[in-house]
């Protein structure tokens, strides 16, 4: 599978591995509709904004990158926000206010610093896609957890029977941090149970190219 | 050096009227729909506090009124908001005039906390305001059930839905509706 797609699903997932776009990943996540929607609207912008720039890195001079990409994103969210509230006026509802805040999502920003601005359309789109896909069920999973405990249910649908009681916690901002936490710890065990497992083999070589590698290293 | 500036404000200039144009031309693409989705919304939330479509439309003092005469019995639906817990909510209203009764509150925008506040949009919170007389306090707690773990948002549906209430019966028997 090409490299740039798989890279945001796992080993850079932007939400459990990079721990950017926190604000919408957090404030969203009350269930698991609304963060599969966040994350596909995202990855929509995601996508365009990626190929756009990627387009322009030879129009854009160095200097003035970054208000060039404001705009961009800024006008990519905009038309996703009025093309949602236009034919999906429902999920548009509920999602509100976190449209426009796409905009602000780091993520976006930081692919078109990190990738886009630097590689050719094609490798710039897989990238996005990646990246999206990688967000979407980050924010999905979070969304379920947190929707199963405080509400019993997931994607509306109750399935922990009368007698179950509800987590209120979860729901709330707090409650957020708390599952966030737990997720990213589970992942990190994962990880970690994998690294045992490889440890001494291929994966020492593998690893020293990776990107988070050389974040944690210069940290 | 000046052709620098010059380079990096063309760039600037020409991705900003770009993007301007592409939202221009998506706005006229979608305001039609838009504007059509908000009407329908409207069109039926009144139908469903009034309990029928036929109703007419009234500009009374800056506040649209949705009027239904019945024989004996004229019935009048308006919208107003109140700031809840996650931001403005804001419900549509229908009322007996002659019985001086609420008849049905659907709520039509709001911003609360899905599993708490969010359950104002129920109709086993919203179905023990069917047939309240005006005349009650509409006190959270008191007179109106509070849905658990949500006071801010049930108090703010009950005491908008009064103080709205409360005013638009008094503007249609102050400039007379049957007249």
């Amino acid at each position: 599978m090409n490299k740039n797609l798989t890279r945001g699903l796992w080993r850079e997932n932007p939400t459990f591995v990079m721990l950017i776009g926190m604000c919408p990943t957090l404030a969203v996540t009350t269930g698991a509709i609304n963060g599969l929607a966040m994350g596909l609207a995202t990855t929509a912008v995601l996508i365009f904004s990626n190929l756009i720039i990627s387009l322009l890195r030879r129009v854009i001079p160095k200097a003035v990158r970054i208000p060039s990409f404001i705009v961009i994103i800024a006008s990519l969210v905009t038309v996703v926000d009025m093309v949602m509230a236009a034919y999906l006026p429902d999920i548009h509802r509920v999602l509100g206010l976190f449209i426009p805040l796409i905009i602000v999502n780091c993520i976006i920003m930081g692919r078109a610093e990190a990738f886009a601005f630097k590689n050719p359309p094609v490798e710039s789109v897989f990238d996005g896609l990646g990246m999206g896909i990688g967000f979407t069920w980050a924010l999905t999973l979070l969304g379920s957890v947190r929707e199963l405990l405080g509400s019993g249910s997931i994607f509306g649908v109750a399935v922990m029977g009368q007698h179950f009681q509800p987590v209120i916690l979860a729901l709330l901002p707090p409650g957020a941090f708390i599952t966030l936490g737990l997720i990213i710890a589970t992942f990190k065990a994962v990880e970690l149970n994998q690294q045992k497992k490889l440890a001494g083999g291929l994966y020492g070589a593998e690893r020293s190219v990776s990107d988070t590698d050389k974040l944690s290293l210069s940290k | 050096m000046k052709n620098t500036i010059l380079r990096y404000a063309l760039v600037l200039t020409l991705i900003s009227v770009v993007s301007g144009l592409s939202l221009g031309y998506f706005q006229g693409l979608t305001e039609d729909q838009i504007a059509e989705n908000r009407r329908a919304r409207e069109a039926a939330a009144v139908q469903a506090v009034l309990g029928t479509d036929q109703f007419t439309t009234r500009e009374v003092a800056g506040r649209r009124l949705f009027l239904t005469q019945r024989p004996g019995e004229t019935t009048v639906a308006f919208s107003c908001s109140a700031p809840g817990f996650g931001g403005s909510i804001s419900v549509m209203v229908g009322v007996n005039l002659e019985s001086q009764t609420v008849n049905s509150v659907l709520v039509l925008e709001h911003t609360e906390t899905p599993g708490l506040g969010a359950k104002i949009s129920e109709t086993s919170f919203l179905e023990q305001f069917q047939q309240k007389p005006l005349a009650d306090t509409f006190r959270a707690k008191q007179d109106v059930q509070a849905i658990t773990g949500a006071t801010i948002s049930s108090r703010a549906v009950a005491e908008c839905v009064k103080a709205e209430a409360v005013k638009v019966v008094a503007l249609l028997e102050g400039g007379g509706v049957n007249e």
